[in-house]
């Protein structure tokens, strides 16, 4: 890993040396290095911080009150951070150094070539950073799985992206995760979402008030979210031992996605109770005799 | 159980709706018999918000249809499918069509039983709906497919509330008079709005609405009067709902007189869980509902507390174990339930 101090002293030198060659008007002295200079540079970046910080909680808090809407304020934290934080780093720079517009071009090229060799997956980070803000495979507020990880996006950083599990767990997951995985959108910026519902049956069951039951179960549900572009669908699938009935529907809300699930499913359990659809009884590989 | 509702609102006169600019629906309701006794299928689904003026309409049918017509109307929900009406005559009006649902497993019979008396009986059904139940069944049971002719009622714009008002209450109107205490009449109005910190803390700030009428007038004769402000305030507020409008209007006037700044709305941030929410759109829904039918069909909501919870706020009125919505309650709670996605 290359040190700071080495890499600004090369980059300087390269610079200079760069620079050498072009007349007096189009190069303009490099201010000497002070305590004042890095003092000014680390004031920027602290105040970049907090701008940031402080436009994301703003921008969260009125995401929050729109409900199904946040999705349309959410998109833009992740454009205000790198606005902010681009804006100063190239404050800094020009404070710092007090570098033409030529030399920072040049002097941002040798320095990226230098860090990149020390810290490349830094640098894959940010460059994922960078391309999530303009591609948006996802967006704040979106529910994701990628790798073993799945949970709702709260934060899209320069560096990392913030999942939030069912369990409450907060995942950062690197950004340059993403040039390599496949990500998988539930929901894609809308606030409702395909939720599925599974429910086995005993091979002797009525199938067609089974399916009657799911279906009526998903659709009087408080959280479903029901039009023509959003159906509710039931299938049914025969395996040798049991039947399986799957009840599709949009919830409302993303975040009512397990409460919609646990609604569905208490509910058609207590009719297939009423109705005498019951479980399938029978374990495969496991005889009978030994079941009973 | 519907009429405790609806003397929430006094009953509005068909003539009274028709001078409001509601003549189209009138006509398409007599273009459907007219259909109907050519041998067409015309059977009708009256569509339209609480207060809106569908008993009107309908009342209007069963006259048209004269004796010819049987009235059916359910004032409450219909659990037992059996109580679905089999048609004697060669019509039939039925009224309050969103009670034959329950939004539970199982809740739907009465309606498919219904439907199915509709679609097999050669006999003509007029039938009135809520307008957010209709859209609920549309959806989820494709409940249209047995309605060729839909007649939904259009909110009215000021000149209709104006001249729903006038058919109303006939010439003898309150004064209106401009104020001073509340704001400009001409330019700007101001409204009292809650605007909230946290969930728990609101403050109270005074935000100015322009008066666009009277900012586009060139001549002084064109601007618009006390008169028009508090008509264009009315409709404003209650979205061009004939019932609510008249409820409001019944609401601002005082000791003869009315003023803008008497015609207010309900002003009221609203926060409810998920229980909550789902009682008031049941409530939105139904129109009426008994708290002890609605908690019996319902077990695994909090009914009777979310009842009383949304009374305390004034979204809803009960008595005797009934609960329905204040017709001024009606659009802050309907656009809240939207943003929701509790309404569709």
């Amino acid at each position: 890993m290359v040190s700071a101090p080495v890499a600004w002293a090369g980059a300087r030198a390269l610079v200079v040396a760069q620079t050498g060659g072009l007349s007096g008007s189009e190069v303009s002295e490099a201010s000497p290095v002070t305590l004042q200079t890095v003092l000014n540079a680390l004031a920027v970046l602290v105040l970049a911080y907090v701008v940031a910080r402080a436009t994301s909680a703003v921008l969260n808090g009125l995401a929050d009150r729109l409900t199904t809407q946040r999705f349309r304020v959410t998109l833009l934290i992740p454009v205000v951070k790198v606005g902010v934080y681009g804006g100063a780093v190239w404050l800094v720079f020009r404070g710092v150094f007090d570098l033409s517009s030529a030399q920072l071009v040049a002097f941002s090229g040798l320095l990226g070539a230098a860090l990149g060799l020390g810290l490349k997956d830094l640098m894959a980070d940010l460059f994922g950073g960078l391309v999530l803000v303009a591609e948006r495979p996802y967006r704040i507020g979106d529910k994701i799985a990628v790798g073993e990880h799945y949970g709702e996006v709260t934060d899209i950083g320069i560096r990392s992206t913030t999942l939030v599990t069912p369990d409450d767990t907060a995942i950062t997951v690197p950004n340059y995760l993403f040039f390599n995985e496949s990500i998988a959108n539930a929901n894609d910026g809308a606030a409702e979402m395909l939720v599925t519902v599974e429910f086995y049956l005993d091979p002797a069951a009525d199938v067609r008030v089974a399916r009657r039951i799911v279906r009526e179960a998903m659709e009087t549900s408080q959280y479903v979210y029901v039009t023509d572009d959003h159906p509710v669908t039931v299938r049914v699938t025969d395996d040798l031992h049991y039947r399986t009935v799957t009840g599709k529907a949009y919830v409302d809300d993303l975040r009512n996605e397990f409460a919609f699930e646990t609604d569905v499913t208490d509910r058609a359990l207590a009719a297939f109770a009423e109705h005498d659809i019951r479980s399938p009884r029978v374990t495969p590989g496991v005889p009978d005799e030994a079941v009973e | 159980m519907r009429e405790v509702a609806e003397d929430a609102v006094p009953d509005l006169p068909v003539a009274a709706l028709r001078e409001a600019g509601l003549g189209a629906q009138f006509d398409a309701l007599e273009e459907a018999v007219g259909g109907h006794l050519e041998g067409e299928r015309s059977n009708v689904a009256v569509v339209a918000e609480p207060f809106a003026g569908r008993a009107g309409l309908l009342a209007y049918a069963e006259e048209y249809l004269g004796a010819a017509a049987e009235r059916r109307s359910f004032d409450g929900l219909v659990v037992d499918p059996d109580e679905a009406p089999a048609p004697d005559s060669e019509a039939v009006v039925v009224d309050g069509c969103h009670y034959l649902y329950t939004r539970r497993v199982g809740g739907f019979d009465p309606l498919e039983r219904f439907i199915d008396r509709v679609t097999d009986s050669d006999a003509m059904f007029v039938t009135g709906w809520n307008r957010y139940a209709w859209d609920y069944l549309r959806a989820t049971r494709d409940v249209d497919a047995a309605f060729p002719v839909v007649v939904r009622l259009p909110a009215l714009d000021a000149g209709g509330v104006r001249d729903l008002i006038h058919a109303t209450y006939g010439p003898d109107l309150p004064a209106f008079e401009s104020t001073e205490a509340f704001g400009r009449v001409k330019t700007l109005d101001f409204e009292r709005r809650t605007l909230s910190l946290t969930r728990s803390v609101g403050v109270e700030v005074t935000v100015p609405t322009l008066n666009l009428s009277y900012l586009t007038a060139r001549a002084e004769e064109d601007v618009g009067e006390v008169e028009a402000v508090v008509f264009e305030r009315l409709t404003r507020l209650s979205e061009g709902n004939p019932g609510v409008a008249v409820a409001l209007w019944e609401r601002s006037v005082e000791d003869g007189t009315i003023t803008p700044a008497s015609v207010e709305a309900l002003d009221r941030s609203l926060d409810l869980d998920d229980d909550a929410g789902f009682v008031l759109l049941l409530v939105l829904t139904n129109g009426a509902v008994d708290r002890e039918v609605l908690a019996a069909a319902l077990p695994e909501v909090q009914v009777r507390r979310s009842l009383t919870f949304l009374a305390d706020r004034d979204l809803v009125s009960l008595s005797d174990d009934i609960a329905w919505v204040e017709p001024t309650a009606l659009h802050p709670a309907a656009e809240y339930l939207r943003g929701r996605r509790l309404l569709w």
